[in-house]
Formats: C-alpha cells, sequence, structure tokens
C-alpha cells in the first residue's frame, strides 16, 4: 500500500507527460504536442505576449553594421555603408517578419511538404521534385559562385537572416513552427535560388499544350476563329508599328504530334482574376509635368502578404519598393531618379514532347533514330512520422518525365526554361535595377534576366518613359511549343534564345504612354514566334483607351484609375446579347426589370452591384449552354475550351455557328436560344439563391493563410472588381501591391497600398491591417528619405555595431 | 510560510520554464521537489498546486489576452472555434494538473520517507 501510495502519481505523471508530449493526428489535420503548444512560456500565448513588442536593440559581433528605423506601419528603412551591410540587414528584416513563409515557400519549391504536414502531401512533393526546382537551385547557385561579388551579397543576405534565426529559442517561433511542429533551418544560397524558381513556377510554369493539341484535332477547321494567336481587339504591349531591330530568325513552322491516350485530366479550374497592369505616362500628359508609373501586379493573395515593403539606403543606392522575403533587393519600385514595375509577360517556355519508348520497361528511348538509354535520378521524399518513400524520376535529354505511368500526362517530357543553365547571377538584376539613373542602366541590368519573363514598365526623372519585355526569349519555328511535339526529333529543339538586345522593347512612344496588361507583347510582325494561348486584351484596352484620352493625369486620378471596375467584356457582350433577348415573352414578368436594370448597367464591377451579379451568372450560364458538348463529357475534358473573348466574338459576328446547338436537346438551337435559355436560368439563379445579392456575395472573395490555415485567413471579404477590369480582383486573385510614383525635380512622391501587413505574425496589428485601406481603394503615401530623423513615428530602432 | 514559498516556486516554474523539449517535465519535477522539500502534505499537495497554479495561469493570460495581439482568437477558431476564455481555462488546467500531479507525487515520496 506504501508503495501504491508513491506509484499511482509516479504513474500518472508520467502518462500526463506522454499524453502531452504526443503530436495527435485528427481527421487528417496534425494537432500539435498539447504540452508545448499550450504553455504560457513557450506554446501561443507567448507569440501573443512578445509578437507586438517592440523596443530599440543594439546587436554586436554580427560582423555586419548599420541601422534599421521601423515605422509605425512597420516599414523598415535600412541604413546601411554599402550594399552588402544593406543585404545583411535586409535579410535580418526579412526573418524577423516572414521566417517562418519564407522557410514554407521554399520547402515547397523544394518538395519537402511532406516533412511537415505527412503523406497527403506526397504527390504535390513528387511534381515538385519531378520538375526539378532542387537540381535547378543547386545548379543556379554553383553559377553564381563564379561571379564572386555578386555571390557576396547573396552570403550577405543569408548570413542576415541565419543571424535572426540564431537568436530564436522555442518560444520566439513564429506560431506555424509550432502548430505544425517543425523548426527553422539554416538559410543558404541555395534557398534563395529555390525561391526564384518558386516565382518562376507560378509566373511562367503554365502552359496548354495537350488541351490545344486536343482542341485542333477536336474543333478541326474552326480552331484558328476559337483560338486566335492575334486577336482583332488585341492591342499590343509594344505598340503596333514600333520597328525590330532585328530579321525573322526562323521561317520553318512544326506541326502538332498527335498523341492519344491524353484522356481525362481534371481541366485546369478557370481562375478568374489574374493579371496585372503597369503603365507610365510622360510629362506630356500630366497636370505636373512630371512623368507618372502606375503597377498593381496580380497574384494569388495570401497571408502572409507575398511582398514586403522597405527602404534601402547607401552611399550609392537609395530605393524604396517591395521585397521577396527569401531574395535580395527591392523588386519593384523607384529611387531618386527612376520608378518601374512588372506585370507577367505570359510567354510558354514549358514545352512538352511526346517520348517514343523502346518497349515498355522504358530504358530507352528514341532520339534522332538512336535509342538511348533512360537516365534516372533517386528522389527520397521523408513523410513526417519517420517513413521515407523513393520516388525514380525518368531523365531524358529534352527533361524529366514529369508524371507516372497512371498520369494522362505520362510519357511526355518536359523542357522549361528555369532547368536551363543559368548564365549570370540573377541576383545582380535588383541590385543593379535598384542604383539605375536612366534608361540605359535600366536596360543593362534587366539583360540579364531570365526568368519569368516580365513587362518591366520604367519611368525616368529625365522624362523617358520605356517598357521592355525582358526574359530569355526561345527561338522557335512558327507554332513551336504550342502543341505537344514529337520528342524523336532533335529537330523539335528550340533554336538557342534570343539577344535580350532584341527583346520587344520601346522607348517614349509617340502616344506618350507605355502600358502592359497580360495582352500579348506585339502583334504578328515580331520576327520571333512566341506564344501563350491565353493573353486576355480587354482589361489592356481599357487602360490604353483611358490613357489615349485623358492629358491632365495626377497621382488622384491614377488612384481612381487602378480601382477602375469598368469592364469591357461586359460591355461588349451585353450588347450583343440584350438584342437577342425576346422581350415579346418577358414583357409582362419578373425577367423584365432584370432586363431593363441590364440595359441601364454601367458595367462596373462594384461590390455592391446586382446588375455585375446578374450579368457574371447570365454570361456563365450562357458560356456552359454554348460550350456543353465539351463540359458535359468526361472525355472531352482534356481540351482546351475558347476564351469568353471568343465566345463573344462568336455571339456578335458568328450566332449560328454549331456549337451554340444544345447537344441534349432534339432541336438545333442558336444564339438566339442560348441567350434566352441563359436568361431564363439566371432568373431561376436569383430566385433559389436568396442570400446571393450582389456582385460581392457572388464572388465571395478571401485571402487565405499560406498553408491554409482557416483560423489564419480573411474570409468574406466586400470587395469590388472582376477579372477583366483594371482592378482585377477575383475570389482568391487581386492585386498584390498598388503602387503610383510620379518623378518630380524634388525627387519621387509614391503612394502605395497591400493586401496584407508587414508582419507575418497572425493576430499582431501589423498582420493584415492595410487590408481595408487596400479593399476600399485607398492609399498610404510612402516616406522616401534619406535621413533617419525625418522618420518621426517609429516603434522601434535596430543597430548593429 | 511554507506554503507560501512553496507556491511561488511553482508558479514561477509554470509560468517562465523556457525549454522546448522539457518544460512539462522539469514544471513538474519543480513541483515535486518543492512538495518533498517542503514536506507538503499528501492530502493537499495535489489541489493546493493545482488550484494556486490555474489560477496564476489563468490571471496571467488574462493579462497577455488584454495586452497581446489577437493571436488566441484566431488559435480558438483553429481549435474547434473554442473562445479565448475557454483556451485561458484549457491552458490554465494543463498547467494546474501538472504542477498538481509533480507536487502529488514529491508529497508522497516525502510521506514515504517519513513513515
Amino acid at each position: 500500500m506504501k508503495f501504491f501510495k508513491i506509484l499511482l502519481p509516479l504513474l500518472l505523471c508520467i502518462a500526463w507527460y506522454k499524453i502531452l508530449n504526443k503530436s495527435l493526428n485528427i481527421k487528417n489535420n496534425s494537432i500539435p504536442p498539447l504540452g508545448k503548444f499550450f504553455s504560457p512560456s513557450i506554446g501561443f500565448w507567448h507569440n501573443a505576449w512578445r509578437d507586438d513588442r517592440y523596443s530599440n536593440q543594439e546587436i554586436s559581433q554580427s560582423g555586419y553594421k548599420g541601422n534599421i528605423v521601423i515605422d509605425d506601419n512597420n516599414v523598415p528603412h535600412i541604413f546601411a555603408d554599402d550594399t552588402r551591410n544593406a543585404y545583411f540587414l535586409q535579410g535580418y528584416i526579412h526573418a524577423k517578419n516572414r521566417l517562418w513563409q519564407m522557410d514554407f515557400s521554399t520547402r515547397a519549391a523544394e518538395g519537402r511538404i511532406s516533412e511537415i504536414v505527412g503523406g497527403r502531401a506526397l504527390e504535390f512533393d513528387k511534381v515538385k521534385r519531378r520538375k526539378g526546382f532542387a537540381e535547378s537551385a543547386r545548379n543556379s547557385v554553383e553559377v553564381w559562385k563564379k561571379f564572386p561579388e555578386s555571390f557576396a551579397l547573396v552570403e550577405a543576405y543569408c548570413a542576415g537572416v541565419n543571424h535572426y534565426i540564431q537568436s530564436l529559442e522555442y518560444a520566439d517561433y513564429p506560431i506555424e513552427y509550432k502548430l505544425m511542429d517543425f523548426r527553422p533551418e539554416a538559410w543558404t544560397p541555395y534557398k534563395t535560388a529555390l525561391f526564384h524558381k518558386n516565382m518562376a513556377d507560378v509566373l511562367c510554369g503554365r502552359d496548354h499544350d495537350i488541351e490545344l493539341t486536343e482542341a485542333k484535332k477536336y474543333f478541326d477547321a474552326d480552331f484558328n476563329i476559337l483560338f486566335p494567336e492575334n486577336s482583332n481587339i488585341l492591342d499590343p504591349v509594344i505598340p503596333r508599328g514600333t520597328k525590330w531591330n532585328f530579321n525573322n530568325v526562323r521561317k520553318d513552322s512544326i506541326t502538332a504530334t498527335n498523341p492519344t491516350g491524353f484522356i481525362e485530366r481534371d481541366r485546369e479550374n478557370r481562375i478568374d482574376g489574374i493579371g496585372s497592369n503597369n503603365w507610365a505616362v510622360n510629362k506630356l500628359k500630366t497636370v505636373n509635368k512630371n512623368p507618372i508609373l502606375c503597377n498593381d501586379p496580380h497574384l494569388s493573395l495570401t497571408l502572409p502578404s507575398i511582398w514586403f515593403e522597405q527602404q534601402i539606403i547607401t552611399p550609392n543606392s537609395h530605393v524604396y519598393g517591395v521585397t521577396f522575403p527569401g531574395i535580395p533587393g527591392v523588386v519593384i519600385g523607384f529611387n531618386e531618379h527612376i520608378a518601374w514595375g512588372v506585370t507577367n509577360a505570359g510567354w510558354d517556355v514549358m514545352d512538352w514532347y511526346a517520348i517514343q519508348w523502346q518497349d515498355k520497361s522504358k530504358k530507352a528511348y528514341q532520339y534522332d533514330g538512336q535509342w538511348i538509354p533512360t537516365e534516372y535520378r533517386i528522389e527520397k521524399i521523408k513523410i513526417k512520422g519517420g517513413t521515407e518513400i523513393s520516388d525514380t524520376v525518368k531523365l531524358t535529354k529534352w527533361g524529366p518525365i514529369v508524371y507516372d505511368d497512371t498520369h494522362p500526362r505520362k510519357d511526355l517530357a518536359m523542357h522549361w526554361i528555369i532547368n536551363d543553365p543559368s548564365t549570370s547571377c540573377e541576383m545582380d538584376v535588383f541590385t543593379d535595377l535598384n542604383k539605375s539613373k536612366n534608361v540605359n542602366e535600366y536596360r543593362s541590368a534587366l539583360s540579364k534576366f531570365p526568368y519569368p519573363a516580365q513587362n518591366f514598365a520604367f519611368a525616368s526623372d529625365n522624362g523617358d518613359i520605356a517598357l521592355t519585355v525582358q526574359g530569355n526569349m526561345p527561338i522557335k519555328s512558327d507554332q513551336q511549343g504550342r502543341f505537344i511535339q514529337d520528342g524523336s526529333s532533335s529537330a523539335n529543339a528550340w533554336h538557342g534564345l534570343l539577344t535580350a538586345q532584341n527583346n520587344p522593347f520601346v522607348l517614349n512612344p509617340y502616344r506618350n504612354f507605355i502600358s502592359s496588361a497580360n495582352q500579348k507583347s506585339t502583334d504578328g510582325t515580331f520576327p520571333n514566334y512566341f506564344n501563350d494561348g491565353d493573353f486576355r486584351d480587354y482589361r489592356a484596352n481599357v487602360i490604353n483607351e483611358l490613357l489615349s484620352k485623358n492629358n491632365d493625369w495626377t497621382i488622384d486620378k491614377m488612384k481612381e484609375m487602378q480601382f477602375n471596375n469598368f469592364s469591357m467584356k461586359a460591355k461588349t457582350a451585353i450588347d450583343a446579347m440584350l438584342k437577342l433577348v425576346d422581350t415579346s415573352t418577358i414583357k409582362n414578368s419578373p425577367h423584365y426589370t432584370l432586363y431593363q436594370s441590364l440595359q441601364n448597367w454601367n458595367c462596373n464591377y462594384d461590390s455592391t452591384s446586382r446588375e455585375a451579379l446578374v450579368f457574371d451568372v447570365w454570361f456563365d450560364a450562357l458560356y456552359k449552354n454554348t460550350w456543353d458538348e465539351l463540359l458535359q463529357d468526361t472525355m472531352k475534358k482534356n481540351i482546351k475550351l475558347p476564351s469568353d473573348q471568343s465566345t463573344i466574338e462568336l455571339l456578335k459576328n458568328n450566332p449560328r455557328f454549331r456549337f451554340f446547338d444544345i447537344q441534349s436537346t432534339p432541336i438545333k438551337e442558336t444564339a438566339v436560344d442560348i441567350v434566352n435559355i441563359a436568361f431564363d436560368s439566371t432568373a431561376k439563379y436569383l430566385l433559389t439563391h436568396p442570400l446571393i445579392k450582389n456582385w460581392s456575395d457572388k464572388k465571395n472573395a478571401s485571402i487565405s493563410h499560406l498553408a491554409r490555415i482557416d483560423g489564419f485567413s480573411v474570409k468574406n471579404l466586400v470587395s469590388s472588381g472582376a477579372a477583366d477590369v483594371i482592378n482585377a480582383h477575383g475570389s482568391t486573385f487581386g492585386p498584390s501591391w498598388r503602387m503610383i510614383v510620379e518623378l518630380t525635380d524634388q525627387g519621387p512622391i509614391a503612394y502605395a497600398i497591400y493586401p496584407g501587413g508587414q508582419s507575418g505574425a497572425p493576430g499582431s496589428k501589423y498582420y493584415s491591417n492595410m487590408i481595408e485601406l487596400w479593399r476600399t481603394g485607398r492609399y498610404r503615401k510612402l516616406n522616401f528619405t534619406n535621413s533617419k530623423d525625418s522618420i518621426q513615428s517609429r516603434i522601434s530602432q535596430i543597430t548593429f555595431n | 510560510m511554507k506554503n507560501i514559498i512553496f507556491s511561488i516556486i511553482i508558479i514561477l516554474s509554470a509560468l517562465f520554464i523556457r525549454s522546448e523539449q522539457y518544460a512539462i517535465a522539469l514544471q513538474m519535477l519543480i513541483a515535486a521537489l518543492a512538495a518533498f522539500a517542503f514536506n507538503i502534505k499528501t492530502k493537499i499537495s495535489f489541489a493546493l498546486a493545482f488550484g494556486i497554479v490555474t489560477a496564476s495561469v489563468m490571471s496571467y493570460l488574462w493579462f497577455i489576452k488584454t495586452t497581446g495581439t489577437g493571436l488566441p482568437a484566431m488559435i480558438g477558431n483553429i481549435f474547434t472555434g473554442l473562445t479565448v476564455a475557454n483556451l485561458i481555462y484549457l491552458t490554465a488546467f494543463i498547467s494546474g494538473i501538472s504542477s498538481g500531479l509533480g507536487a502529488w507525487y514529491g508529497s508522497a515520496i516525502a510521506q514515504f520517507r517519513n513513515e
């Protein structure tokens, strides 16, 4: 009994300790060990206590010197003696605010999410590894090492990140580490390279080769009508009439192969809201006779935000803008002399080749009449909990076979530009751009930018405006890479890369403005073939129309323009659709009110607009009834759908087009029938969805946490904007940074906002504090200064000595 | 007096031990050692430690709730919609049980020695 009195509490202590230290898995969600997580001293309570407490700090013996003054919006202003010290400080402050985000996104690129969340991420990891991000990043770092001065800057950045990581103990880890129960690891140039590859995946990791190959077969003679390479409303990024300084590189063309078996592929979701805008007007078009540059890149909206705002001041450079936590330098911004902004060019730089195997073992494949042995790379993927699985990746001369034998994309090799060897240190681009003073230095800095191809808008205080579409552009034969190609012939390889000097570029065009909005870079006269198949024209046309007709631009007018919700798609479509409505049958029905409201609609996608909701439902029903042959047949899931733009063109110009017929009915419908059927179903939709009252209800926008943790996300955002308007804000995408810069003789005046906050710590007052300003089209004035003293409202200062 | 010193020690151990791996173990161990050293009666050791630590942790967390960030509310959402108040009770309960069990064990050893 005496022993039992000791044994009982001892056993209970051990059992309790075990319970509190065990990770649990409930409904596929990993629950961290409760003892650590709920501990008042080291668990999430410590984050709640610590995250918004700021005090001045002095840090010595880091080997680097400088000051970081943090203003009352948690924007750091870095003061350092040179770029090396500045990048150390930048790495430190990135990590201090966004360590988990940096770590998680690079682990994702590397295919290591299963280590953190378990087996449910296995397929995701496999694809990332098969695409070769890790190997590509390692190769980039080896090239960077050949440029010691540049590499030293990257290493300084990494040292800054690591200095912060080393200062942490468990209690200080960002909350996501505690929730997912893993720990930060050292930051290296390899991780910076991975971050760059990951961004390239977001911006140039898309292609439509399979879908277009199948569409070409399916639509046959109608293919070119439905998928025009140059639409009749195209107003290209580089204005028509621009002279090119080189002749046609290739005059041959390539035909698509006819691979079979690519069936039942899940159709890629049509993601609304993707796109970006930038434009600049010269002094002839502004009230103050100063150039103004605007940029709003549209990305997947996440928390923490993809961007981090900061100012960097050294004796040789003074730059303000947004940065990617993970990469040194300012990516979008301005200095004393120039401003620049980016949009995605959308070139297809990922091509797929059909491989002919020697036999089922797939140990050799045909290439120029020979059987070439397949090479292999073994990927070992750790899974949380201790297990490890191996994945064998087949490698060909074209690149990896990304998908395994159970996937519809099996037997296709991928050639992707990011896996080609680097020729320079890409990290130099932003270092050089940040200190550029004029258009020549801007061009020179950009010439090293390999991918993802971007439209770099430019304005300078000497009055120049310019736009360079920069990225490595493969030299291609006509139609090359638009479809699946035959992988057995080296003749189907790219024919090298265009030199940067020959990339599409325009300086001070006759119309006194430059702009881009993801439309095609050039018209058909450009002497090298490039494609994407998903260029959009409406948004660009609205921008160009506004910029053309107005000559009294101010910062305030630019703010209004960035928040413009007018839809040329809606205007074009609704004019055609309303004409086809049979008003005689609806005159005395409730439908007529709907009809009348649309007649008076200004085609603005305002959050409160009922008409925008009605039009969107109506057009969606029309679209689905038109392409019912493809949407309702699972065997045709891999065929690319014609765009909204092509559908509207058919409605206007070819109302008896064969695809207007609804297959499931005995009669043969035309556009008139489809429009009226869709109108009827719209009225029914509105009756059956009483809670969806306006456009914002329908869009149901949200900003999700990067790891899709609902508790850390912002849901049910009431916001204006839509996919094809300047304020291109869809349910999950939108303007990730709105910036307006006027370059005056006294220096730049800039306003900006982004949908998030500077801190990556959920719950912090700086985590999502800018969303409300952003949502309502308001801005913050940016404090461009080279004087510490002029940053009056500050929350702390960190001094490295 | 010994009860007061015992209470201060176990409160400090519950609130300020920052070891990632051993925070709970150390909290229990310190409670056990303190109960042993101060010869706390077995009949009251668990209740005393549990009560004092639960109350102290609860007070401390209310203070964090009012002066800290909005994180606890977000964590509550992740844990099936728990309110911040419930998170505080849960945390205080876990801490209280840890110290209580440790103190119980320490006092049991002390009693064993005395007998």
